[in-house]
């Protein structure tokens, strides 16, 4: 017998049919959704802002960001499972760590090749290179996960609404980074040139900047951000050697959300994506719950292509 | 600018004879000369490669190294390593000496289906052992039929592995309706859980799972007040644990593997939720694994199925099984994983002993009379061709067509005296403890 | 012997003391583009093609019809991304679609095999023409996160709809011809490939080839100079996924099975990498990258965990070398190896 197309016969699963959860009966509760969803877009937020970064000065979609990431936090977990430091240590080390790796790989992988082949050429080598790195992480450090200790382990419920300290202090520490790197950006002259390579690589050159410096120094504060990202989220999730794969992607979307290479539209896009992906999980249907992400931004893309701030690096 | 384009193309039509016909006649020998020395050695090397006299018994084993499933692929690959290296130590199989290639299934069909080719033709395998995702065996089956390879498969869930009732494989695992029946579903009966919360992944072992256990604890008249379906790229539960937390069950089954397991308890004890969080996946049950990921208050209360503990010894090749991984490896104790892909070997290795011959026919007669004490019990199974399913329509009864399932023990983690420890709490006859329902 | 070529010889005569790389270049395009040489080309390569099958052990005739269908999808993510220059993510699940639709036409309606083939390539079409018209304001990196999106729900759907598309565990697709013997399949595939080919070679000579390529070094002088750029650009992505589809749902008409993991962002990246080893906006590229490429993947899994390392150095190495590709670089580099071959005295 054939089968019957109906609407629920072709998407069953697309609906929690959850009518109480619908009607918004539970205030609390959605707050706490909101809330949590915040928190863990902020935590997005950290880490697409090195790709915007990336993206302004290079226009390349850099597909090694997520090992950065994973490798980050494997340098704060030995850091701490080998030394006994704080993660605040661990994150200092992965800053470091993955800085002098993003100069390194920027100096003999990336640029030689984006001035070689342009930019889908140097999509595809940070493609590789993710492989390489991802495959040596699981060489050097096995398959099997790991994750950092909490700095204030538990949650609290105010009126309801229950929210984890961790990432409470997670999301501090990520709004303390994100203002020094804003600080950097806007208010010294290292900043200035970034920006003004940013915005007209040939012009900057002219006036007097040296533009191969500020591309080595961009891809290495883009790979410290997200090896910071890396220890401030591994608390709350899980680290394994491909778990960069996953983020990547969702670092992608957070980019488009705000505009390519906008650095304001990465906070707001990631703070977004988390709270888009939190409620569309809670209202409409958790087995979807990682596409709401990618549905928003065809939405967005249809309605506004520029995202919301537009290209802008000024 | 188009224009141009044809200008420079109309260049490149033009034939001239006269001046280059040398040269075209060199490299038109040259390329036939080329060409034919090319076809004549693909030939000779075909056709000279003509049946030897064996040398070695090979046992193929494949499963997926990289990719999502990974950290099991190591495990799998470890336990064929001690294997192949105990049977060459006891002098081999039918005197020869043995050898496991293994094949990394990257989780791609396709890649899994050159496998077996290769297998088959070049690497001339006697038996196949491993498989992880039920869908690259599925897709095998009618090549393994056709080639005629004697298959165990020591790890995929899926029911339909053997319920399509096929001649040449045989599984040493539960399946996923398997797990339930023998254990989980009644796990949570005996418990006299009141408000089951269940979570799945979206994988055919997420979903089979989480849907007969749904259907055992209906039928025993207990209430599934909330079933939540997930990604197994999801990185966060929040939201799911919230929607669980406002229905204030007391007993939490998750259908799922690995990383989204531990997230699950990770995120439970961050939201202070106390109860018993059941798990279908053992890893959560490995301690060097586990407490990279959690601390001890935090794993308190998982409860989990799994094949081999730790510590103890289910027969008598266990013990000796652990030694020699740890002398190998070292680090760390075996995953039941390795376990599995041991035996699988084993089975193969003491078949095609008995059978006297690496005949497939004859080795499968040998696997079907298979009684061999393994790793995790002593392994026959239940129905073969000589003892078929009387029932060809109740597909319970079909589901044990080639099929040995190892016991199943199920163990929670609980602090007692201060010290973390696994209790074992089915079945009943070796427990050691009760299940712990709720703690501070 | 016409005017203009006798020309030709003239100036040829007057600098026939300067050796001159471009020169030999053109010579050696002439040569390699006299209709006789490409006729004994292509009877001998057709030839060995044809005769392979009967001599290749079934094991290299399935990576043979690997390499087809690697190919093809490289061919048709090429149209879309090598001359029009937009960066797809969409092909490997407009594939996936293609073998899904299949699988499913002919198990739930009942459709004869062919049939559905058909019926499930031209709804694939139409939804990547969709795709297309979608992305028509996008320019760039907005058309490829928008194809990311894509492939990224159409996955979460087949993963969540279980019931219907079999999840993991995957959809049984039935045989294409009915039997697990590999020559009609082999035939097929060859078939396809060589149509897709075609396809390709006659879009590049026609004035579609010009005008993508137009669109991909720059939209906006394109679109000055009278060409649509977006009907251009919605035209390659309809002729692509049309490719596509053919290849998904051979594929799994193949082997008899589709799972999400068989099709996924990892093939997307496989089909990517195959182009441009071999050199993108080429005819020969895709095929000379799907078949070193599969090759290489087939070796390095030797290597057991490790592949994945000696996968990326080889991509790794073959950019730096050979920034054009292989194709590229052999168009540059075969003039040379030409002229060892005939002597440089007959220049």
């Amino acid at each position: 017998m054939p089968y019957c197309f109906t609407f629920n016969g072709i998407l069953p699963h697309l609906f929690n049919y959850r009518i109480d959860i619908i009607m918004l009966q539970n205030i609390p509760q959605f707050f706490t959704f909101l809330l949590n969803g915040i928190l863990i877009g902020g935590m997005y937020s950290l880490f697409a802002l090195g790709l915007a970064v990336i993206y302004g000065v290079f226009r390349v979609m850099n597909f090694a960001h997520g090992e950065f990431y994973m490798l980050g936090g494997y340098v704060a977990f030995f850091m701490w499972s080998l030394f006994g430091l704080p993660n605040l240590v661990g994150v200092l080390a992965a800053v470091g760590a993955m800085m002098l790796l993003g100069v390194v790989l920027e100096r003999v992988f990336v640029t030689p090749m984006y001035e070689k082949g342009g930019e889908m050429y140097a999509l595809i080598i940070t493609f590789a290179l993710s492989s390489i790195m991802w495959t040596s992480a699981l060489l050097a450090f096995g398959p099997f996960h790991k994750a950092l200790p909490y700095i204030f382990p538990g949650s609290v419920e105010i009126m309801g609404v229950i929210v984890g300290l961790d990432r409470l202090a997670s999301f501090t520490v990520a709004v303390f980074a994100v203002a020094i790197f804003w600080i950097f950006i806007y208010r010294t002259s290292y900043g200035k040139a970034i920006r003004a390579v940013a915005h007209d690589k040939d012009v900057a050159a002219l006036m007097g900047v040296n533009t191969d410096r500020i591309q080595m120094m961009t891809f290495g504060l883009a790979a410290g951000l997200a090896g910071a990202a890396g220890v401030l989220l591994s608390t709350t999730l899980i680290l394994d050697p491909e778990i960069g794969q996953i983020l990547i992607i969702k670092a992608f979307v957070v980019m488009v959300l705000g505009g390519m290479g906008s650095m304001r539209g990465a906070l707001v896009g990631g703070i977004l994506l988390g709270v888009t992906e939190a409620l569309g999980s809670a209202y409409i249907s958790t087995a979807y719950g990682n596409t709401f992400g990618f549905i928003l931004l065809i939405v967005m893309l249809v309605i506004r292509p520029s995202g919301i701030f537009g290209y802008e690096m000024k | 600018m188009g224009f141009q384009v044809r200008l420079i193309r109309s260049e490149y039509f033009q034939t001239s004879s006269g001046e280059l016909g040398m040269e075209k006649q060199r490299l038109l020998v040259t390329v036939a000369v080329i060409a034919i020395i090319g076809i004549s050695s693909i030939a000779v090397v075909l056709f000279m490669s003509a049946p030897t006299e064996k040398t070695e018994v090979v046992i193929g084993a494949l499963g997926p190294l990289t990719g999502p499933a990974s950290y099991n692929g190591e495990e799998m690959l470890r336990g064929v390593r001690v294997a192949e290296a105990e049977l060459n130590e006891n002098g081999g199989v039918l005197g020869l000496p043995v050898r496991v290639p293994f094949e990394d299934t990257k989780s791609d069909l396709e890649t899994a289906i050159a496998i077996i080719e290769k297998f088959k033709w070049d690497t001339k395998v006697d038996g196949i052992t491993g498989f992880y995702h039920s869908g690259n065996i599925l897709g095998a089956t009618s090549k393994i039929s056709e080639y005629q390879i004697p298959t165990v498969a020591p790890i995929t869930w899926s029911d339909s592995v053997t319920s399509q009732m096929n001649d040449y494989i045989f599984r040493i695992c539960p399946t996923n309706t398997l797990i339930v029946v023998a254990g989980s579903g009644q796990a949570a009966v005996n418990m006299g859980a009141e408000r089951i919360a269940v979570m799945a992944s979206l994988s055919d072992f997420g979903q089979t799972g989480a849907d007969v256990f749904t259907q055992y604890v209906e039928d025993a008249g207990l209430e599934v007040v909330i079933r939540v379906d997930f990604d197994r790229e999801a990185i966060t539960f929040y939201t799911e644990l919230a929607l669980i937390q406002a229905e204030n069950p007391d007993y939490l089954h998750v259908h799922s593997t690995g990383r989204s397991t531990m997230l699950i308890k990770k995120q439970m004890a961050e939201l202070g939720m106390n109860f018993v969080m059941y798990s279908a996946d053992g890893i959560i049950g490995d301690e060097a694994v586990v407490l990279d990921v959690m601390t001890e208050d935090e794993v308190e209360g998982a409860t989990f199925a799994t094949m081999y503990v730790p510590g103890t010894n289910a027969t008598t090749e266990t013990a000796p099984f652990v030694a020699r991984y740890k002398a190998m490896y070292g680090d760390r104790e075996p995953h039941y994983f390795a376990l599995h892909m041991y035996d699988g070997v084993m089975a193969l290795a003491d078949s095609i002993e008995r059978a006297g011959t690496t005949e497939p026919g004859a080795v499968v007669t040998a696997l079907e009379a298979l009684n061999l004490v393994g790793t995790r019990g002593r392994m026959e199974f239940t129905y073969t061709s000589a003892n078929p399913p009387t029932n060809l329509t109740d597909p319970l009864d079909t589901l044990y067509w080639h099929q040995w399932t190892p016991p199943i023990m199920f163990l929670q983690w609980q602090v007692l005296g201060g010290n973390l420890t696994k209790v074992l709490i089915y079945p009943e006859a070796l427990a050691t403890g009760t299940l712990m329902e709720t703690w501070t | 012997m016409t005017e203009q070529d006798s020309n030709t010889s003239k100036m040829n005569g007057e600098v026939r003391n300067i050796i001159d790389i471009s020169r030999i270049q053109r010579l050696f395009n002439r040569v390699i583009d006299t209709t006789k040489t490409k006729i004994a080309f292509f009877t001998l390569l057709g030839a060995v093609l044809i005769l392979a099958p009967f001599v290749a052990d079934p094991y290299a005739l399935h990576l043979l019809i690997a390499i087809f269908f690697y190919a093809t999808l490289a061919s048709s993510w090429d149209i879309v991304s090598g001359y029009t220059g937009q960066f797809s993510f969409a092909h490997a699940s407009l594939a996936a679609m293609g073998a899904y639709l299949f699988g499913l036409i002919a198990i739930n309606l009942g459709f004869p095999v062919p049939v559905s083939f058909l019926i499930s390539i031209g709804l694939t079409t139409l939804a990547g023409t969709l795709l297309g018209i979608l992305c028509l304001r996008m320019k760039g990196i907005y058309l490829s996160l928008v194809t990311l999106s894509f492939a990224g729900i159409f996955l979460a759907v087949v993963n969540a709809e279980f019931d219907l598309t079999g999840g993991t565990e995957g959809l049984p697709i039935p045989l294409l011809f009915g039997t697990l013997d590999k020559l009609p399949y082999y035939f097929l595939g060859l078939g396809i490939l060589v149509f897709t080919l075609v396809l390709k070679q006659v879009l590049e000579r026609s004035r579609w080839g010009l005008k993508f390529l137009a669109v991909r070094e720059d939209e906006y002088a394109a679109e000055i100079h009278g060409v649509d750029a977006t009907r251009e650009k919605v035209l390659a992505f309809a002729i692509s996924t049309f490719i596509a589809a053919i290849a998904g749902a051979f594929l799994t008409g193949y082997i008899g099975r589709i799972t999400p993991a068989t099709m996924d962002l990892r093939l997307q990246f496989r089909i990517v990498v195959m182009s441009y080893v071999g050199g993108i906006a080429s005819v020969p590229g895709a095929v000379i990258g799907a078949f070193l490429m599969r090759l290489v993947e087939e070796y390095a899994r030797g290597f057991e965990t490790a592949s994945f390392i000696v996968w990326g150095f080889i991509l790794l190495g073959v950019f730096f070398f050979m920034p054009n590709g292989l194709w590229g670089q052999m168009k540059e580099k075969l003039p040379k190896i030409w002229k060892i071959l005939i002597g440089a005295k007959s220049e």
